[in-house]
């Protein structure tokens, strides 16, 4: 008995000491205040942390990022449209937002309307095995132009849309088109365009189109390196512009004519440079192809063209 | 007998045991509460990394306590005005009964929002 006692109280000095951690842990969670205590900063915002990394298995962050390579004609206001989208206002709230987003989208119908027309050469180039690269390079040019105008044209729905929200709601609409920049930058800046990893153009078009290893290894080599940055495509002054736009969107007062030096140093970057990516890379997967799946892309890519924002209908 | 009365006695000293310590967290507690708590090491697993922005771009938040709050594998995540991105230890009664009632919507850009 005495020997039973000598060697259980190590163990009863542990089992306290486990009760001391996870009382005290569970008290601070219970009494302290909830905005503050219980809320525990967990990472730096910008840049996300590795560990946050999207699980593969997210059809819909899939296709936020498919969408994010195809569309890029309405540059930082697509970004705005597409927050609005997931603010999860009320009823009231929210159809008083849409009818601003339809203003809004009638300010980037021009580049739109253009950027469908580089699609459509693009899918009539698939199906064809060969795209037209001039064709598609002054389509390019129009829905940069058309994209350039669209921050002036918008200034009066983007500050309804300012004044239509509270507070929370701005912050929330800031954070969304930081995040939809993020993905943009990811999708267009950060993948490599011959990078076949998970997750990747190429990879994802392996397995729609079922390309073999061969066709995989021409796509490759015919996608190379990607061009570096000009002025006209250098992402930073986008940086800029949408960093500008989320700090001030998130204040009391918002007049969108503040930012105009910033949306005039990065106009028709987005476009110019996302779809000159778009092109390069069917470009260089057509020619590849075999005739079913030439067939198969092209019906893909006019597909796109219905895609939510960007379809004109 | 003896054997029952051992029993006895183990029983006795491990809830004695557990009681003291308890006893002495409790008291310890409101002292810790008036502390700054440190933020705790991510768990294994990365259960606690906020969400991507893929998630962000996506999915509906839940207002409250003026801030736009996330539900992401398994807890509440809100971003505070200087960015820094902060979770619920414990969820919250709103955004708990809010997730079991009318769970936030995630919104599909392509496929199922093709007109």
């Amino acid at each position: 008995m005495r020997r039973w006692m000598r060697f259980s109280a190590p163990v009863l000095v542990m089992i306290g000491g486990l009760g001391l951690a996870a009382c005290d842990k569970g008290s601070t969670e219970q009494s302290a205040p909830v905005a503050s205590a219980t809320a525990t900063p967990v990472a730096s915002a910008t840049p996300p942390p590795a560990a946050s990394a999207m699980p593969a298995e997210d059809p819909i962050a899939d296709e936020l990022r498919d969408y994010h390579r195809h569309h890029h004609h309405g540059g930082v206001a697509s970004f705005i449209s597409m927050a609005a989208d997931t603010l999860g206002l009320d009823p009231a709230k929210k159809a008083q937002v849409e009818q601003i987003q339809t203003d809004l989208r009638a300010k980037m119908a021009p580049a739109r309307d253009a950027e469908h027309d580089v699609l459509a050469t693009i899918a009539d180039g698939v199906a064809a095995g060969k795209v037209d690269n001039a064709k598609v390079d002054a389509q390019i040019a129009k829905v940069a132009a058309a994209s350039a105008t669209i921050h002036t044209a918008s200034t009066d729905a983007l500050t309804k849309l300012h004044d239509a929200l509270s507070p929370v709601e701005r912050n929330a609409l800031s954070d969304k088109v930081l995040a939809h920049w993020e993905v943009w930058q990811k999708v267009n800046t950060e993948e490599k365009p011959a990078s076949h990893e998970k997750g990747t153009h190429l990879a994802r078009l392996t397995d729609v189109l079922a390309l073999t290893p061969d066709q995989v290894s021409a796509i490759e080599k015919s996608l190379g390196t990607e061009p570096a940055p000009t002025p006209q495509t250098d992402p930073k002054p986008v940086d800029a512009y949408v960093q500008a736009f989320a700090t001030a969107f998130r204040q009391d007062k918002f007049d969108p004519k503040t930012l105009n030096p910033q949306a005039m140093a990065s106009a028709g970057h987005i476009a110019r440079h996302g779809d000159a990516r778009m092109a390069r890379f069917f470009e260089a997967v057509a020619p590849v192809l075999t005739p079913d799946q030439r067939t198969k892309l092209a019906t893909h890519l006019r597909e796109r063209l219905n895609d939510s924002v960007a379809s004109s209908k | 007998m003896n054997r029952t009365i051992s029993t006895f006695v183990r029983v006795a000293m491990l809830a004695s045991g557990l009681g003291v310590f308890a006893t002495v967290s409790l008291v310890g507690a409101p002292a810790a509460q008036a502390q700054y708590t440190p933020p705790p090491p991510p768990p294994q697993g990365g259960q606690w990394a906020p969400p991507p922005p893929e998630y962000i771009a996506t999915t509906e938040p839940v207002y409250y306590e003026g801030h736009a709050a996330y539900w992401y594998n398994n807890h509440w995540y809100w971003r505070d005005a200087g960015g820094n991105w902060g979770h619920y230890d414990q969820e919250p009664a709103f955004l708990a009964d809010r997730r079991m009632h009318s769970p936030p919507e995630r919104h599909e850009f392509a496929r199922d929002h093709r007109r």
